[in-house]
């Protein structure tokens, strides 16, 4: 039956975006365009004194300029808060400020001309008045007693506090405790950059009254939710939002951003069509950014060397609004996670949500996922360090047996299934552990720096279910629709809410399908991404999408299957029960009998004739369904990296790299290969460069790509993968998510890697990024 | 030619434009403005690389692409220093004319051609003049190029038998610029290094020519290297680039590495 | 960012008071500097910078304040200018004593960029304005001796 699923096939869609025949909303056009180009502060804090757009209103081309107090009174609304946490406080946010500008890049002006380079020009010619005010930097800093206010009805600059676990546990584990090891950790702030920038295009209707918005997000549906609930207030029935193509997201496409408001607004406004596209640096300050959590973390063990309770502590910078997920990212996705593969009794974790004069902080590819897994498996690596023992054997002695699933942690999660020993057997079969410890003995002895890292990672992915993300503080459901549509000459569309933005979804839902209908993968195209053709759905995220979207689309094209079985039980006289779809010939047949039976068209068609259907049977042939998962799925990991340093000059480099995932079952191991090969470099770029760094008066110094660098591939040694299955019992795939578990990992294993080879001068923790110059740095003032 | 040479002259606020991988970003970035662009993209004899024979200099045109330097038999510190310059798609587009003419602290040709003792050939519409590379470079994204002189030559010696050079660099991970560089070009004589000459750049306001270490080191075994190059703070002066990627400190740390590797692997190739 | 530094000056400390004290003087020996005209505001003055440094280049309306003053002895300026391209903030502390062939010139200043030159510009404000400093000090230092030759001509 499984012709497809589980099978390599190269990406339907990789020919199109080869070719450059991707339609991404930048390329799209339509008749008597306007673009528009937005004034940004360029302070970190300031009030809007006064705008004078006279010179740039003179200029030829020039169409329009609106001030935030324009939008305001043009009757949109402020961006809202999707997900909202126990007494957490939200700030007030316009698309366009009127009054202050609380980040460098906060919009404070529109201007809309005929061209983007008049557009351009003019906003070199609107002056804004501004009028400095202090400024307030740091996740912790910025909550101090003397720290500027940002938001005036949000004290201290903390947004929300929240904690989970179980506090008397964790006490009770720290005072009867053998060892306790400690550590004060920075995840530092990162800048998401896909490669395509953000870009938004509306055309507005004025006979109908309906609006169409193109823009680049990872889930058009909830954007067309709060466009018309909440923020431009047109009836959600006269609303499409399309995301056509869309060349990368990572998590920075999933949120509502005010240029999603601002174009629809100005197109209603002059009647025109209109098109915003960001340039690299409007990305660089204007794109929900990622991480910046400041944690102390404490680890209690008895002496054994048993983990028996954790005590976390973070302040997490939002930056100077909330985005739309911003609350979730360092609560429900991140101290849900402190248990991690581990048998843990007393679990503590507090999070404190803040306020700064920086770009916003939402989900970026891993979201709270990677932060829990840094902290935590930086702090058991110490306690291997502490207790002596070879950090693979310290965490096998902490594990969850195999046997202990599903296993409820004391974070409000439960796992759902896992081999936690075996990911780690395959790890140190395929790495060849035993002799990389030779290895680095012969090289310590040389003189040189040379450190294996060990991770073992946990990941809740495909958020749900609905009722308890609802309270923890969703806005929304998180289940997902799939329709699949057999047309008459048995060709088949299968419409998803998820949305694919490089993740392969036309390829491995087409499997899905291909292998519930027993039909070619060339037969069914998959369409995603587009209001007005698909049912309300919610997007790509949280590695969501095969466990929750092919879910859905494995219901409906089974009903669908259902419904084909009593057709041609109807047709050829026969009983649904004796009906069944053969692989050989692709056909519909009558168990026992000679004849061919009925392809799959002949059957299609007679749905559509309805000229000899089964009594209870309806005319056509589509389903569509809900499906509401009820529980995460856990996809786990065990990873290794070796690393070797310059002595001399602090270089860091990655020699080699071993990945252990259990994602359940796979279904396109090529895609899954490349997602978890794509997760680890970007989980590794965290580590060796990348950093957002801002300045003491909130200015980001880094600002381009020839300051904030990004990994790249010649830096890489071949990522070696392995994998065991373990399905999950929560889908009817039982796959859990591939998407984030390479960046979860990644980071924390390079780091891992490095304190390790740094070990032998006395070194127990480097703060990421792990620049030349600072473990240069490191090296002076160990030696 | 010619032509290009009365426009810069006649057009207002004009500039030449080579390879674009300098002077459009800054463009494109709305940081430069120039009111006119002369394309000398398609001056076919700005282009190449003339190989001299014996003690002739190698000739290389400024049009050159970085991808095409990488690729030659010039120097062999020169074609090490393209090969590591950005990526594949700037050393294609980029030309060492444009690079040298921009001049920037830490790009790696200046430092190289400093080392190697090039020769850079400037012309006007009247008449032309040769500039030392030492000379060439006068300070941050300062040239000793006049306002309406092209680069129309660059001209790098010859590495006869028994003289290697090379570069080696601490490059930014961004962007690929050298935190620091360094350049050592040797002659050695039965083992005793007759010639050398270094530079570096990237932690210096322009390429640095680093007469310690070369006094050091001449007359002297390759045994001398590492004392040497420990002579290169004397060399690079009090003014210290730095910025977020590394402090003052930590290139005045590294650089002495940086000399010694390029000597170690100047010498290597010198000896064969 | 602070930048501190001196400089000897071979000419008596009243001198090179006076000097600076002088908008027009001052304006002269500033790179990129056309005027520096008083405002309404009292020890308040305005000036149209050009600024050009390899790659960035921009204009700026500045305004620039003389506070402090300890006539003969110390002054304060304060400097803020914006532009298409962002703007720019300093404070420099001044400083003279007297000594044995002239006079000492310290210097302490503050810097800070906003906008498109931070975001882009980062590892060059640090030279950069070093650079600056250095001219206006060789300039300031061309244009003394120029003028007290000049005088010394005429008396």
């Amino acid at each position: 039956m499984a012709k497809f699923v589980g099978k390599s096939f190269k990406r339907v869609e990789d020919p199109r975006f080869l070719q450059g025949k991707g339609k991404y909303v930048s390329n799209l056009q339509r008749p008597g365009m306007a673009y528009v180009a937005i004034v940004r502060s360029p302070h970190a804090h300031a009030e809007i004194k006064g705008i004078d757009a006279s010179a740039a209103l003179e200029l030829d081309g020039v169409v329009a300029v609106y001030t935030g107090q324009d939008l305001i009174d043009g009757g949109v609304g402020q961006l809202p808060c999707g997900w909202v946490v126990p007494e957490c406080k939200i700030p007030e946010r316009w698309p366009v400020e009127p009054a202050r500008a609380r980040h460098v890049g906060d919009a404070v002006a529109v201007v809309v001309a005929d061209s983007p380079y008049v557009a351009e020009d003019a906003l070199e010619l609107i002056e804004v008045d501004y009028e400095p005010l202090p400024v307030s930097v740091g996740a912790r800093a910025t909550t101090e007693y003397r720290a500027q206010q940002i938001h005036a009805e949000i004290p201290n600059n903390t947004a929300y506090a929240w904690a989970l676990g179980d506090e008397d546990g964790m006490r009770r584990a720290f005072r009867e405790a053998a060892h306790v090891v400690e550590l004060d950790l920075v995840n530092q702030r990162l800048i998401p950059n896909a490669m395509e920038p953000r870009a938004c295009m509306a055309e507005w209707d004025n006979t109908t009254e309906e609006m169409t918005v193109w823009t680049t997000s990872q889930n058009p549906h909830p954007i067309r939710l709060l466009l018309s609930g909440f923020t431009l207030g047109i009836p959600e029935n006269k609303l499409r939002v399309i995301s056509p193509d869309v060349g990368g997201g990572f998590g920075s496409k999933i949120f509502h951003y005010p240029e999603e408001i601002i174009v629809p607004w100005v197109a209603r406004a002059i009647n025109r069509p209109a098109k915003w596209v960001a340039t690299r640096s409007e990305s660089f300050m204007t794109d929900s950014q990622g991480r910046d959590h400041v944690t102390n973390v404490r680890m209690a063990m008895d002496a054994t060397g048993t983990i028996t309770g954790l005590h976390v502590q973070t302040w997490a910078d939002q930056g100077a609004y909330l985005s739309t997920f911003a609350p979730l990212i360092p609560t429900a996705l991140s101290i849900t996670l402190f248990s991690g593969l581990y048998k843990i009794p007393g679990i503590w974790g507090e999070m404190k949500g803040t306020l700064t004069n920086t770009v916003p902080v939402d989900a970026y590819r891993g979201a709270g996922r990677p932060e829990a897994s840094y902290l935590l498996e930086r702090i058991v690596e110490k306690g291997a360090q502490k207790m002596g023992m070879d950090p693979i054997a310290f965490r096998r002695h902490n594990l969850i047996p195999a046997d202990e699933f599903p296993y409820q942690t004391p974070v409000a999660f439960q796992y759902d299934s896992g081999n936690y020993q075996g990911l780690f057997d395959k790890l140190e079969e395929i790495s060849g552990y035993g002799d990389l410890r030779e290895e680095q003995k012969s090289k310590r002895a040389e003189g040189k720096l040379w450190g294996v890292g060990v991770a073992g990672c946990i990941e809740a992915s495909g958020p749900a279910p609905s009722a308890v993300a609802g309270s923890l503080g969703s806005a929304v459901g998180l289940w997902e629709s799939g329709t699949v549509r057999v047309h008459p000459t048995g060709k088949v569309t299968a419409l998803t809410g998820s949305h694919a933005h490089g993740q392969g979804h036309e390829t491995t839902f087409a499997q899905i399908v291909a292998d519930e209908l027993n039909i070619p993968l060339e037969d069914i195209e998959v369409v995603h991404g587009d209001t007005g053709r698909i049912p309300f759905g919610m997007g790509t995220y949280g590695s969501r999408s095969a466990a929750v979207g092919g879910s859905a689309l494995v219901r409906s094209a089974t009903r669908v299957r259902e419904k084909m079985t009593k057709i041609a039980a109807h047709q050829m006289e026969s009983r649904p029960e004796d009906v069944y779809f053969d692989d050989e010939t692709g056909n519909i047949r009558v168990r026992g009998a000679t004849d061919d039976g009925m392809s799959f068209f002949e059957v299609a068609l007679a749905a559509y004739t309805a000229h000899d259907l089964p009594p209870d049977i309806e005319p056509g042939l589509e389903e569509t369904a809900f499906f509401d998962p009820s529980n995460f799925t856990f996809p786990n990991s065990a990873h290794i990296a070796v690393v070797s340093i310059d002595r001399e000059t602090g270089e860091v480099t990655l020699e080699k790299y071993f990945g252990v995932d259990d994602v359940g079952k796979v279904i396109n191991p090529l895609i899954v290969d490349g997602q978890l090969v794509g997760g680890v470099a970007q989980g590794v770029g965290q580590a060796l460069w990348e950093h957002g760094i801002y300045g003491e008066d909130g200015q980001l110094l880094t600002g381009s790509m020839m300051d904030y660098a990004m990994p790249r591939a010649d830096r890489f040694p071949h990522i070696e993968t392995g994998r065991i299955e373990t399905p999950s019992p929560t889908n009817p795939l039982g796959v859990k998510g591939a998407g984030e578990m390479g960046t979860i990992a990644g980071t924390v294993t390079v780091a891992n890697a490095v304190v390790d080879a740094l070990a032998p001068l006395g070194v127990d923790h480097v703060e990421m990024p792990f620049t030349a110059e600072r473990i240069w740095q490191t090296i002076q003032a160990h030696s | 030619m010619a032509e290009a040479l009365s426009l810069i002259a006649s057009e207002d606020d004009a500039r030449f434009l080579a390879g674009g991988h300098s002077l459009v970003p800054a463009m494109k970035l709305r940081l430069d403005a120039p009111g006119t662009l002369i394309d000398i993209g398609r001056i076919e004899g700005l282009r190449g690389i003339a190989y001299g024979s014996g003690d002739e200099n190698d000739c290389i045109g400024p049009l050159t692409t970085h991808a095409t330097i990488a690729s030659s038999n010039l120097a062999s510190a020169l074609v090490e220093a393209a090969g590591g310059i950005g990526d594949p798609q700037v050393r294609n587009r980029g030309t060492i004319g444009g690079n040298i003419a921009h001049a920037d602290p830490a790009s790696d040709l200046p430092t190289v051609l400093t080392a190697l003792g090039a020769t850079i050939r400037v012309e006007n519409s009247s008449s032309a003049r040769n500039i030392e590379a030492e000379s060439f470079f006068t300070g941050l994204f300062e040239t000793s190029l006049g306002e309406n002189e092209l680069v129309t030559v660059i001209a790098v010696p010859r590495e006869g038998a028994g003289t290697g050079s090379a570069y080696a660099k601490l490059f930014n991970p961004a962007s690929r610029y050298a935190v620091v560089g360094a350049c050592a070009s040797v002659t050695l004589n039965n083992g005793v290094v007759s010639r050398a000459r270094v530079a570096v750049g990237g932690l210096t306001p322009m390429a640095t020519r680093c007469g310690s270490v070369e006094a050091a080191l001449e007359g002297r075994s390759t045994d001398a290297i590492n004392g040497a190059s420990a002579q290169v703070a004397s060399d690079v002066g009090d003014d210290i680039l730095e910025d977020i990627h590394a402090s003052a400190e930590y290139r005045l740390g590294v650089i002495p590495v940086y000399v010694e590797r390029a000597l170690q692997a100047a010498c290597a190739r010198a000896a064969g | 960012m602070e930048i501190t530094g001196d400089v000897h000056l071979e000419y008596p400390q009243e001198d090179v008071w006076h000097a600076l004290m002088d908008p027009e003087f001052v304006a002269k020996v500033i790179p990129g500097c056309d005027s520096l005209t008083p405002k309404d505001e009292p020890e308040t003055f305005a000036s149209d910078l050009k600024i050009k440094i390899g790659p960035i280049q921009g204009k700026f309306k500045a305004d620039v304040v003389r506070h402090g003053v300890e006539p003969m002895e110390r002054f304060v300026l304060d400097v803020s200018a914006k532009g298409p391209t962002g703007f720019m903030g300093g404070t420099g502390r001044i400083e003279l004593e007297p000594d044995s062939e002239g006079t000492v010139l310290r210097y302490a200043c503050t810097v800070n960029v906003g906008g498109r030159i931070a975001r882009v510009g980062q590892r060059l404000v640090s030279t950069a304005t070093k650079t600056v400093i250095n001219r206006s000090l060789d300039g300031f230092r061309d244009e003394l001796d120029a003028a007290l030759r000049a005088r010394v001509g005429t008396e």
